[in-house]
């Protein structure tokens, strides 16, 4: 805090502090390597899966598809297409308007090019909705030093979205940039640890169309700033535990942004080995953010800026999940093949945003904060070759 | 802002150089790596893999960022959506 305040008093972001800082540790760290490692492209694979969610009336499920294949010596290529099939009864969608079903569709086309230690990827998606349409590029840079021990990454993306309306002639746009960093160290042979940091920028029409905010027992329009700026910050490791054949993963991330909103995301996962082929996966995570600062269950008063969206309150989240995978023998065309089953349950718990009986927001002794289990669900099937 | 994004491609295209007219500068002796090659078997076992299966991670990642208001430093990326 007192380290903000005085880069504040000398005219110093963080973000500048941060950019500057990463880019005197890359310059330090080229300085210094002296040995020089072969990056490697990423294997040639095909890769399909099916995702399932059901939580909240929500149900989204669809399946996905993804190829890359070397062009080159250092050049590979890969093309995806992934869709979500959504059928929505939510909270929201009962108090402002009808259920209904929709699909989005997904494609994504992505390039890789490594020279000597370092790899350069380059890649573009493509959103399609009814109501909403995105698209995004990005750049990354990998580099590693020290014999592949220490590997830093630096990348930006840039989306631009139309927002649309089903039910009325609403159209506007928004803009989305982000700027990260990564850093990772082998520390020992059995020991990984990382750090990413990320910043994004959002300008335009943030919110939704179709939400409204509540004042005094009546539906208004939301209104929600045009601009946002957020901050993410996670660090985490990998440890191998040789004699039980399990890896341990942990991350933690912080995240605040200029709406005042401020998460705690912490994970932990345990995989192992079971025998030849089967490995087995389970993992927990906690979820906590605190609400923007124009949100409100309800307001009393006309503000410029209003907001009822629950994914801006403040809420925890829980969730444990499990998965298992079944390592084939290779064959003739596919090496390491492979299939993937898994399930996580989710348990949201919010608390300033209310269910009231019969949508009657007038009813202030019939209300109770909102809760729900959600599950999610996914079978995938992956192969080099 | 402006100044951030001047830093941030300024520190990209020194990344993209490599550094490698300062390495020329002085000859470090070559590094040697305190976990050596052989060593690092470990880190491609299967149970450290990540990538093996891009998509399951990828769909829980997009299901917290839309039930929340957060989002960044998680290593993946996609395009934008209007999911709510």
């Amino acid at each position: 805090m007192v380290v903000t305040r005085l880069l504040n008093a000398l005219g110093v972001s963080s973000q500048k502090l941060v950019a500057s800082t990463f880019l005197q540790f890359i310059v330090l760290l080229s300085y210094l390597s002296g040995s020089v490692v072969a990056a490697t492209l990423p294997k040639d694979k095909v890769e399909t899966s099916y995702h399932y969610y059901d939580g909240g009336g929500v149900e989204v499920t669809g399946p996905a598809l993804f190829v890359r294949k070397s062009v080159a010596d250092n050049v590979s290529i890969s093309g995806s297409y992934y869709v979500d099939e959504v059928s929505s009864a939510s909270i929201d969608v009962q108090t402002y308007a009808s259920p209904y079903k929709e699909d989005r569709t997904e494609y994504s086309l992505s390039a890789d090019y490594i020279d000597q230690d370092a790899k350069l990827s380059f890649s573009y998606v493509n959103s399609d909705e009814s109501d909403y349409q995105s698209d995004t590029f990005h750049f990354d840079y990998v580099e590693e030093y020290f014999g592949g021990l220490t590997t830093t990454s630096i990348g930006y993306s840039s989306g631009s979205d139309d927002v649309l309306s089903n039910t009325s002639d609403f159209s506007d746009t928004a803009k989305h940039d982000f700027y990260r960093i990564g850093f990772s160290q082998v520390v020992l042979p059995e020991l990984v640890l990382r750090a990413n940091y990320e910043h994004i920028s959002d300008k335009g029409f943030l919110g939704s169309p179709y939400r409204k905010s509540v004042i005094n027992g009546v539906l208004f329009d939301e209104n929600l700033p045009r601009t946002r700026r957020s901050n993410a910050l996670s660090i985490g490791g990998d440890y191998f535990i040789e004699t039980w054949s399990t890896a341990i993963k942990a991350q933690y991330r912080y995240f605040s942004d200029t709406w005042d909103v401020k998460a705690d995301d912490f994970r932990v996962s345990v995989t192992k080995s079971l025998k030849t082929h089967w490995i087995i996966e389970g993992w927990v995570r906690y979820y906590g953010q605190s609400s923007a600062s124009f949100y409100q269950d309800q307001f009393s008063s006309v503000l410029t800026y209003r907001s009822r969206d629950k994914e801006l309150s403040d809420f925890d989240s829980v969730s444990m999940g499990l998965g298992v995978e079944y390592l084939f023998q290779d064959t003739k065309w596919f090496k390491a093949p492979s299939l993937a089953l898994g399930s996580e349950w989710v348990r949201y718990q919010y608390n300033d945003f209310y269910e009231y009986q019969n949508g009657d927001f007038n009813q202030n002794n019939n209300k109770q904060l909102y809760e729900f289990d959600a599950t999610i669900a996914y079978v995938s099937f992956s192969t080099t070759f | 802002m402006r100044v951030t994004k001047l830093t941030f491609l300024l520190l990209f295209f020194i990344s993209l150089s490599g550094c490698s007219q300062m390495q020329k500068l002085t000859e470090f002796p070559e590094f040697q790596p305190w976990v050596a090659p052989y060593e690092r078997g470990i880190l491609s076992r299967e149970e450290m893999v990540r990538e093996r299966h891009t998509y399951p991670s990828q769909f829980r990642e997009h299901v917290y960022s839309v039930r929340g208001a957060s989002q960044g430093a998680t290593g993946s990326q996609g395009g934008g959506c209007g999911c709510n």
